[in-house]
C-alpha cells in the first residue's frame, strides 16, 4: 500500500461490460491513474492477488464469481484496500448489502459523468490515507505508552530494590500512622518482619511514653498542614520487637497523594555511633583535663594538638603551638646528641622516656619527665607521635630547696665550729702579740711587724664574727620590733650612698606588724640587700623595697620549714642583670661573691641568710636574667599583741657638727669611717699616716674640732701622733681606735690627753655616742 | 459515532427539505432547517452545526455563497452540496471550491444522504484525530529532546 499520495495509484477495474470498462480505463489513465482490468470476478480476484492494486472498482453483477464474492475475499485479505462498487440504478439493496460487506463507497450506473468516478476515487483514496495515518499514530502512541510503562516499571523496580537493600530502615505510614511499607533495613533494626508489621500503627515501634505525643503530632499535621519535623533529622528512642530500647536517628519526609498525606521515615540505629561519640568525648575530656601536658605531632614532628596543661605550663596557646615544631621549647640545655637519640628511638617505633629541660614562652626554664610514644596506623606505619610530659619543675624546686637547706645547715655547722676554734686561736695569738709588744724595745722595728700581725689578727676576728652571724651562733637580745621605721631609716641612709641614677621606691603596706628581732640585725638585712641591689645597678635602675604582712600557705611553710601563720614579707627588687641560674644556689654560701677580689667578702648574703633563719624566717630569690632580681624575706609576725616594750627603730644616732681629722693607714677603714662620720653630720679630712696628719694639723690647728686616729700605724703610732698634736694644741680632743682592747694602756693614754678609746671595727652607734659625749659633756655628767 | 450530530439543511424546495429532515431525524440526527442561504448562514452562526447540507440553487444567497462563507468561517465543518443531475458541473465546481461531497437530485434514496453524512463525518473525525495525534507526537518528541539535553 502506497503512502505517498503523489505516486501513481493503481486501480483494478473488475467489470464485465466491455464498454463501461473501456470508458473508465481510458478516463482514469487520462487522469494519471494506472489501471488493471478484469472481465469477471475470478479473473479480478486473481489479478488482485498477483498485483496488489491500490484501489478496486468492482461491478456487483458479473458472470462466474460475482462482485459480492470478490468483495468478501478482498475485504478479508486486504481490509485497507478501498473497494468502490459500481451498480445499476434501482439496485440500492445491492449497494447497501455491499457496504455492509465492507465496500467503501459506490457509483451508480449509468455513469452520467466520469468526474463522479474520479471524485469517488479521490474521496476514498483520501480516506485510505487518513486511516493509514491514523493507524500509524495509534501504533506510535501504543509503542510510546508501552515504552513509558516499561520505563516506569523498571524505575519502580530499581527504587524498590534500593529501598529493600538499604541498610537504613525505610518506613512509610499514612496520616493515620498505619505502616504501609517496611523494608529489610527496618526489619533488621526493629526485628519485625514485613508481614508482622504491615497495617499496624507506627506507635508500635516507639517506647510507650512517646506514643501519645506522636499520635498527637500526627493529628496536628492533619489539622494544620505541615510539621516542623519534616525534612529534619532527629535523635529518638526506638522500641525493638524484643522490647529493648535503642537510640535512632530519624529523617522524616512527607508527601500528598490524592488529598491524603503520607510520611516516609528513614531510620538509622545510632547506638554504636553514640557509644563511639561518648567514648571519644570521655577520652577528649581526659586529655583536656590531664595535669600532664600532652602534645600530638604528625610523623614529621609538626604539632597537631596540645592540651590545656601544655598551654598552662609553657605559656604558648593552642593556636601558637599547632603547626610548630616542638623544637620551639628547646632550652639549649641539651646537646644535639640528646635530640638525635630521642628521634632515633621514636622513629623506629620505640617509646622514649626521659627527663628534659624546656623553655617557656617567657624564656624561663622548666623540667619535665617525658614519654614519647609513636602511633601506628592499621598497616603499621608510624603516622603520629604522642608526648606526655609531667612538669617536675616543682619537684626539682623542692629537692633543690631541701638540698640548699641541708647544705647551708652543714656549712653553718662546719663554719660555726671552725669559727669558735678560730676565735680561741686568734685570742691567744693576739694576746701574745701584745705581750711581745710590751717586751720589745721602744725603738725596735719589731714593734711595727707586731702591729701588722695584730691588725691581721683583728681582721680575722671580724671575719669570725661574721661567720658566727651566718652560722646563727651569735645570740643577740630580741625584742618586739616594728620594722617599717627601720626600713625607712635605712633607705634614708642608702639614698646618700647610692648613685642618683637609681630610683628608690618604698612601698610600705605594713606599718604596724611586729616581729621579735634584734633591730640592728634587721637593719643589716635591709642594708645588705639594698647595697647589693645598688651594686648590680651601678649603671642605673630602679630599687623597690616593699613591706607587707602575708599569710603563708601550708605548702610554702612546708617547703621552707616554717610555722604556718602571719609573716612579715620584706621584698627588695632591683632591675639589674639578674643572677645566672647556675650560681643561684650558691649566692648564700659564705665567701661566695661575684665581685672582683677586694671589693667584697662574700659574707653579705650569708649573714642575711643567717639572720633570717635565726629569726625563724626564710629568704627566697627570684631572678630573671636581664630583668632583675627580687629577694623576699619572710619573718614571723607576732600573733598576739602584748605589753612587751616595742622598739620602733634602732634608737636614732646623736648627730653633731664639727671638723674631724681622720687618720688611719688603711684606706678601706678611712672610707668606712669617713662615711660614718659624715652620716652623723661631721666634716672629715683624712690622712693615711701620722706625719701627714701632723702636717695638715699644724697648717691650721684651729680648724679641727677633733682628731680620730688609729693607734697602730707604721712610723708614727697613734699615741705618738697624739703627743705631737697636744703639743701644738692642748685643747683638741683626740680619739684612738684600736683593734684590740688593752686595758693596761688606757690610763696611760688618758694621761697623755687622749679622750677615748674605740674598738675596731667601729660601730657607728658607739662612735656617734662618744663624739656626742665629747662635744656635749654636760649631758653625760 | 456516539455523538448525536446536528445537521443544518439549507434547501428552498420545501418537500425535499422536509423529506431529508424527517429521514435524518428518524436516523437519530438533530436537524436544523433553513429555506435560503441567508437564513442558513444565520442559523449556522447561531447553532454551530456539525454538518451542512446545502442546495446549490437557491434564491437570495445561493449554495456557493454559503459554501464560501462557511469555508472561511469554519473550514473544519463538513459541507455537502445538493445539485440537480443536469447541472453536475456545478457540483464538481463546488467540490473544487471546498465542498466535501455532493448529492444529486432527484435523491434516489435517503440512504445516499446518510452515507454521504457518515463519510464526511468520518473524514472530519479522522482529520481532527490525526491532527491531534500529530500535535501530540510533535510535543512528545520535543519533550524527549529537551529531557535528553
Amino acid at each position: 500500500m502506497k503512502i505517498n499520495p503523489e505516486s501513481t495509484i493503481t486501480i483494478l477495474i473488475i467489470e464485465d461490460e466491455t464498454m463501461i470498462r473501456r470508458t473508465m480505463i481510458s478516463y482514469l489513465e487520462d487522469n494519471g491513474f494506472s489501471t488493471l482490468e478484469a472481465v469477471n470476478g475470478r479473473e479480478g480476484l486473481e489479478l488482485f492477488r498477483s498485483h496488489q492494486p491500490d484501489f478496486v472498482l468492482l461491478d456487483l453483477r458479473m458472470p462466474e464469481l460475482d462482485g459480492f464474492d470478490v468483495l468478501q475475499a478482498v475485504t478479508k485479505e486486504s481490509p485497507e484496500t478501498p473497494v468502490v462498487v459500481v451498480s445499476g440504478v434501482g439496485t440500492l439493496d445491492d449497494i447497501i448489502e455491499a457496504i455492509r460487506l465492507g465496500a467503501w463507497d459506490f457509483v451508480s450506473k449509468p455513469i452520467h459523468d466520469m468526474s463522479i468516478v474520479q471524485h469517488t476515487i479521490k474521496k476514498n483514496w483520501e480516506r485510505s490515507l487518513l486511516l493509514q495515518e491514523n493507524r500509524q499514530y495509534r501504533e506510535y502512541l501504543e509503542e510510546e505508552v508501552y515504552k513509558r510503562t516499561r520505563e516506569v516499571k523498571e524505575s519502580e523496580a530499581k527504587f524498590r530494590s534500593i529501598v529493600q537493600t538499604a541498610k537504613e530502615g525505610i518506613i512509610l505510614i499514612d496520616d493515620q500512622g498505619v505502616i504501609i511499607s517496611w523494608n529489610q533495613g527496618a526489619e533488621t533494626i526493629f526485628g519485625y518482619t514485613e508481614e508482622e508489621i504491615m497495617g499496624q500503627l507506627v506507635e508500635m515501634i516507639m517506647p510507650q511514653r512517646y506514643r501519645e505525643s506522636h499520635s498527637h503530632a500526627l493529628h496536628q499535621v492533619k489539622v494544620t498542614g505541615r510539621t516542623h519535623y519534616i525534612g529534619k533529622t532527629r535523635e529518638l528512642k526506638g522500641l525493638r520487637k524484643d522490647k529493648s530500647e535503642f537510640l535512632l536517628e530519624l529523617s522524616l519526609a512527607a508527601w500528598e497523594e490524592n488529598d491524603a498525606t503520607f510520611f516516609c521515615g528513614i531510620v538509622r540505629d545510632v547506638t554504636e555511633r553514640k557509644e563511639a561519640e561518648e567514648e571519644r568525648s570521655r577520652l577528649v575530656t581526659a586529655v583536656q583535663q590531664a595535669t600532664e601536658s600532652i602534645i600530638i605531632t604528625d610523623k614529621d614532628g609538626i604539632i597537631q594538638y596540645v592540651n590545656p596543661a601544655f598551654e598552662r605550663i609553657t605559656g604558648y596557646t593552642y593556636h601558637e603551638a599547632v603547626g610548630q615544631n616542638p623544637r620551639m621549647l628547646q632550652s639549649g640545655k641539651h646537646d644535639a646528641t640528646f635530640y638525635t637519640n630521642l628521634w632515633n628511638t621514636i622513629s623506629v617505633g620505640q617509646v622514649w622516656k626521659g627527663h628534659i629541660i624546656n623553655k617557656r614562652k617567657n624564656g624561663s626554664l622548666f623540667e619535665e619527665d617525658m614519654t614519647i610514644s609513636p602511633i601506628r596506623d592499621e598497616s603499621g606505619n608510624i603516622f603520629s607521635y604522642v608526648a606526655v610530659k609531667y612538669d617536675v619543675t616543682h619537684e626539682i624546686q623542692l629537692e633543690n630547696q631541701l638540698r640548699q637547706a641541708q647544705k647551708m645547715e652543714a656549712i653553718g655547722t662546719l663554719a660555726g665550729g671552725i669559727a669558735h676554734d678560730f676565735n680561741n686561736i686568734l685570742f691567744a695569738m693576739l694576746g701574745y702579740v701584745e705581750i711581745l709588744k710590751e717586751m720589745a724595745p721602744q725603738d725596735s722595728p719589731m714593734l711595727d711587724y707586731l702591729q701588722q700581725i695584730r691588725k691581721a689578727g683583728i681582721r680575722a676576728k671580724d671575719l669570725v664574727r661574721q661567720i658566727l652571724t651566718f652560722s646563727r651562733q651569735s645570740e643577740q637580745q630580741r625584742q618586739r620590733v616594728i620594722v617599717s621605721p627601720i626600713v625607712k631609716e635605712s633607705l634614708k641612709l642608702l639614698r646618700s650612698s647610692l648613685p642618683t641614677t637609681i630610683d628608690i621606691h618604698e612601698n610600705i603596706f605594713s606599718d604596724t606588724t611586729q616581729i621579735m628581732a634584734t633591730p640592728t640585725q634587721v637593719q643589716q638585712i635591709v642594708m645588705n640587700l639594698c647595697t647589693n641591689a645598688g651594686y648590680v645597678m651601678r649603671g642605673g635602675g630602679s630599687l623597690t623595697v616593699e613591706l607587707l604582712e602575708v599569710d603563708i600557705s601550708t605548702e610554702f611553710a612546708a617547703l621552707h620549714d616554717l610555722k604556718p601563720g602571719k609573716f612579715l614579707k620584706l621584698s627588695v627588687s632591683d632591675t639589674g642583670g639578674g643572677i645566672h641560674p647556675e650560681i643561684l644556689d650558691r649566692i648564700f654560701d659564705p665567701f661566695f661573691t661575684t665581685k672582683p677580689p677586694g671589693e667584697g667578702t662574700g659574707m653579705g648574703l650569708a649573714m642575711v641568710h643567717g639572720i633570717v633563719k635565726n629569726h625563724g624566717g626564710t629568704i627566697t630569690v627570684n631572678s630573671v636574667l636581664d630583668h632583675g632580681t627580687t629577694f623576699d624575706v619572710y619573718l614571723p609576725a607576732i600573733m598576739d599583741p602584748s605589753q612587751l616594750p616595742i622598739a620602733t627603730a634602732v634608737p636614732s644616732l646623736p648627730k653633731g657638727e664639727g671638723h674631724i681629722l681622720l687618720v688611719d693607714d688603711d684606706e678601706m677603714v678611712i672610707n668606712v669611717e669617713k662615711v660614718l662620720l659624715e652620716d652623723l653630720g661631721y666634716q672629715v679630712t683624712a690622712a693615711t699616716n701620722g706625719q701627714e696628719a701632723l702636717e695638715i694639723f699644724s697648717t691650721n690647728p684651729t680648724q679641727f674640732d677633733l682628731v680620730l686616729t688609729d693607734m697602730t700605724m707604721p712610723k708614727m703610732t697613734g699615741d705618738q701622733l697624739a703627743r705631737e698634736l697636744i703639743g701644738i694644741s692642748p685643747q683638741v680632743p683626740i680619739l684612738l681606735t684600736t683593734g684590740f682592747n688593752e686595758t693596761r694602756n688606757e690610763d696611760q693614754l688618758k694621761n697623755i690627753g687622749i679622750r677615748a678609746l674605740l674598738m675596731k671595727p667601729i660601730e657607728q652607734r658607739e662612735l656617734a655616742n662618744t663624739l656626742h659625749a665629747i662635744f656635749h659633756p654636760s649631758k653625760y655628767r | 459515532m456516539e455523538k448525536t450530530l446536528t445537521i443544518l439543511t439549507i434547501e428552498d424546495e420545501f418537500l425535499i427539505r422536509v423529506g431529508i429532515a424527517s429521514y435524518l431525524e428518524d436516523e437519530g440526527f438533530v436537524v436544523l432547517q433553513a429555506e435560503n442561504g441567508r437564513e442558513g448562514l444565520e442559523m449556522f452562526r447561531k447553532h454551530n452545526p456539525d454538518i451542512l447540507l446545502v442546495d446549490l440553487q437557491m434564491p437570495e444567497l445561493d449554495g456557493f455563497g454559503v459554501l464560501a462563507t462557511v469555508r472561511e468561517e469554519a473550514p473544519d465543518t463538513p459541507i455537502i452540496v445538493i445539485s440537480g443531475v443536469g447541472i453536475l458541473r456545478q457540483a464538481a465546481r463546488a467540490v473544487e471550491l471546498g465542498a466535501w461531497d455532493f448529492i444529486t437530485k432527484p435523491i434516489e434514496d435517503m440512504f445516499i444522504v446518510k452515507h454521504a453524512i457518515k463519510k464526511s463525518w468520518e473524514r472530519a473525525s479522522l482529520l481532527r484525530e490525526n491532527r491531534k495525534y500529530r500535535e501530540k507526537r510533535t510535543r512528545r518528541k520535543k519533550e524527549f529532546h529537551e529531557n535528553k539535553s
